[in-house]
């Protein structure tokens, strides 16, 4: 009996220094800019708006310094809830995860007005729907509400917003914002005139910068989501810390360069403008930005549109499911009635949680103007940062000994404690613009101690020590067995595990290999990675019969692995491990047309770094007659490798197939003996059989009729041609009735750069 | 161009800077702490069991 470990879950973490740092900036261009700009220039001028995002995001960046030491500290922490709960306790930890669910839904509320601000400006400038707004009293919160209930209804289903997709969404919104800049800086090098805008650079008196700089605090919001990706983040302690402050970095580049080509877009004494330029863009309030920008370049409004329909929705969709995912930590934790953590059977995600988030969103979008709504949203994150910044010089004080930190905060207190002061004036300042967030801000903190001392202190789950469980095991030395040929087996429906065994036998008996069985889970966004093992059973079942199938045959290791996107998950394992063969099965069909054998298969068949095996229909029957066709390339000797292990060791036998259709010749005669140690049947038994046809498809399937099982390479075919035309072994895989085993053998640097031309 | 203006332009010009500066210095900071993290003298010193 081999010597066999307990079964370990582990959490996929597929998310690189760029995808972290685009999800911070695509979170923090979502509406502060949009709205932010116009009101700021009403209210500062000219230069007061450029002092405005420069210097918020110094106070900013600040903040995000206290962020990523207490992430790198603790990566699995997951934000200001949990740094909260290490540095005060329960009570702070509650007022944290409160504030930080009201701010988020705020903050949500104003994408949506952002949304439809600029989306019926845009309308009612085309004239498509003259009148239209006036007819329909109410109709911008009307959309807003729309657009929020849609986006509640995507995170009710679970879509995914995080990965490559929102990656290149936020570059795309960022590099759109920084050719605006760039634009305005091109048009005063054309006409230095421009620059008289700026004149005077601050009109009314610069007592007026911290009230801009108040609301305008909301753009400034969205790197701590940063924080909560831990779990999933390759190497956290350095790549969270990185992303937050890149991500700031970047975003008040963009903000500065953006409202200086706000306050040039506009030529002095231009049809429809009056009086002074910053005074005219001001009049606009939150629509001031894109009244500007229509000036400065062709086709602007429609791409400010687009930009602000990609900016707002991404960060509604983000700002939805991070609020989600605070009231949901805290119905887990007993701190609010539980049904807030009550997960939906089918979807799998938190509904009561999304739609009590929801309704905050709805609420404040129907009741708040937009500079209300922005406001109590930079008021409610203004205390969020304050309270975190507190934690950061908490927990250096208390527990600096404890913790292994990735990122110091230099010449500490001194950039927190600034911040708090900014952060303090700030909040005091946003009077002069709005009595609304002074009001339902502080009266929301002042509600959640009231609920916490009437509920939360009672009910409140009792946990463990943190600093403990939140330390990441790593595999020691002494725990690494040597293994000369690792064998990575890939389920993600237990139904198909069983199917696997046999052939899976072959393959590491012939190869002397070590296994790794690794179940993938795929887990909402709504739910965090390491809650997903309290919410995902039916991961277990099928593994474990698979495990006893195999165990008493072979070394091997069993893993449950809990991730965001399958394909993602299979392939951080299979680095993780250092597989050499990664084995799956494929059910035959795909329901997405973008992708020829699906979603899954797809990636790991383009990106996995091992050899590939996929099995179709191969359920456990014996092989007598294999067929290989092949064509002379890597994939096509690694197919005869794993046919001739398939094969039966007393009857099979592998007949290598070459179909001529005049084009091609290559000689498989000479490819046999060259791979003869890597062939595991006696040449008898191997055959090579010649046929002459001009349709090698047709040629292949015909022959496939007197066989058990096909065994094929891989498609040769470069990306480019592999995109205009289906490939070869993929028109076999869905037309042949036979069993199919599609192989892939691991590519080098130069397959691979040449695969790309 | 007036006072304000001066000034207002050099704070931003400040404030980018102390930005840019900020965030190399993190960078640098972050890849050179090594891969095992930043240990505290005091946790080293514990840990090492030295008097």
């Amino acid at each position: 009996m081999s010597d066999q470990k307990t079964l370990t879950t582990e959490l996929a973490r597929d998310l690189s220094l760029f995808h972290i740092t685009m999800m911070g900036i695509g979170m923090m261009i979502g509406a502060g800019v949009f709205l932010g700009i116009g009101n700021a220039i009403h209210h500062s001028g000219p230069g007061g708006v450029i002092l405005t995002f420069a210097l918020n995001g110094v106070i900013a960046v600040f903040t995000a310094m206290s962020y990523a030491e207490l992430s790198s500290a603790i990566p699995r922490a997951g934000g200001a809830y949990n740094f909260a709960r290490i540095g005060f306790g329960r009570q702070v930890s509650f007022i944290s995860g409160w504030i930080e669910w009201f701010a988020s839904s705020i903050a949500g509320s104003a994408y949506a007005i952002t949304f439809s601000l600029y989306v019926w400006r845009f309308i009612q400038g085309t004239g498509i729907m003259e009148g239209f707004s006036s007819y329909v009293p109410g109709i911008e919160k009307i959309t807003a509400v729309l657009i929020t209930l849609l986006f509640v209804y995507i995170n009710f289903k679970g879509a995914s917003e995080a990965g490559k997709v929102g990656a290149f969404f936020a570059f795309g919104q960022t590099l759109f914002l920084i050719i605006i800049g760039i634009v305005g800086i091109g048009a005063v090098l054309n006409d230095p005139s421009r620059l008289q805008n700026f004149t005077p650079f601050m009109p009314k008196g610069w007592g007026k910068l911290f009230v801009t700089m108040g609301f305008t605090y909301v753009a400034f919001e969205g790197f701590e989501v940063i924080a909560q990706a831990g779990d999933e983040t390759v190497d956290p302690k350095k790549n969270l810390p990185k992303a937050m402050i890149y991500s700031v970095f970047i975003v008040t580049v963009t903000y500065v360069l953006v409202a200086f080509a706000a306050v040039v877009a506009v030529k002095a004494g231009s049809p429809g403008v009056d009086g002074e330029v910053w005074k005219w863009i001001g009049s606009f309030g939150a629509k001031g930005f894109g009244e500007a920008v229509g000036r400065i370049m062709p086709f602007a409004n429609f791409l400010l549109t687009l930009a602000v329909v990609f900016a707002s929705t991404s960060a509604l969709n983000a700002t939805i499911f991070s609020a989600t995912r605070a009231s949901y930590a805290l119905g887990r934790d007993g701190m609010l009635p539980a049904f807030l953590a009550r997960i939906s059977p089918t979807s799998k995600t938190p509904v009561f949680a999304l739609l009590s988030t929801g309704g905050i969103c709805i609420v404040a979008a129907t009741s708040l103007n937009a500079i209300n709504i922005a406001s109590t949203a930079s008021i409610m994150f203004l205390f969020l940062f304050f309270l975190v910044n507190v934690c950061a010089i908490r927990i250096r004080r208390i527990m600096a000994d404890e913790l292994t930190y990735g990122f110091m905060t230099p010449l500490f207190p001194l950039f927190p404690v600034t911040a708090i002061i900014c952060q303090v004036i700030m909040i005091f300042h946003l009077h002069e613009v709005s009595y609304a967030a002074l009001i339902i801000g502080p009266s929301w903190v002042v509600l959640g101690i009231i609920v916490y001392h009437l509920y939360s202190k009672s009910h409140a789950k009792t946990t463990e020590e943190e600093v403990v469980i939140l330390e990441e095991e790593e595999e020691t030395e002494s725990d690494q067995v040597e293994r000369n040929y690792n064998v990575m087996v890939a389920v993600s429906n237990p139904e198909n595990t069983l199917g696997l065994v046999k052939n899976t036998y072959k393959i590491c008996e012939a190869k002397k290999a070590h296994l790794d069985l690794v179940h993938v889970v795929s887990v909402p966004s709504q739910i965090p990675l390491r809650d997903a093992e309290d919410h995902m059973l039916e991961g277990k079942e099928g593994i474990v019969e698979m495990m006893i199938s195999l165990a008493f045959h072979y070394p091997i290791d069993t893993s449950i692995r809990y991730c965001r996107n399958i394909a993602r998950g299979i392939l951080s394992a299979v680095k993780k491990k250092k597989a050499d063969l990664l084995i799956m099965g494929w059910r035959g069909k795909t329901t997405e047309s973008e992708f020829s054998l699906g979603s899954t298969i797809d990636p790991l068949i383009e990106r996995s770094p091992s050899n590939v095996v996929i099995f179709k229909d191969c359920h456990n029957q014996e092989f007598k007659n294999i067929l290989v066709p092949v064509s002379g390339g890597a994939h096509s000797r690694f197919a005869l490798e794993i046919a001739t292990i398939l094969a039966d060791k007393e009857e099979g036998r592998v007949v290598a197939l070459n179909v001529d259709t005049g084009k091609y010749h290559f000689n498989v005669e000479d490819m046999l003996q060259k791979n003869e140690d890597n062939l595991y049947l006696p040449p008898d038994r191997i055959s090579i059989k010649f046929v002459k046809s001009q349709d090698r498809l047709q040629a292949v399937l015909t022959e496939a009729e007197n066989y058990d099982l096909v065994v094929l390479g891989c498609t040769k075919k470069s990306m480019i041609q592999q995109f205009w035309h289906t490939s070869f072994p993929e028109m076999v895989a869905r037309k042949c009735s036979k069993p199919i085993a599609m192989v892939k053998s691991s590519p080098g640097i130069g397959s691979l750069l040449s695969r790309w031309i | 161009m007036d006072l304000h203006t001066v000034i207002g332009v050099l704070i931003v010009i400040v404030s980018l800077g102390l930005l840019t500066f900020l965030t190399l210095w993190a960078r640098k900071s972050i890849n050179t702490i090594g891969k095992n993290g930043y240990v505290s003298p005091r946790k080293r010193y514990k840990d090492n069991g030295d008097e």
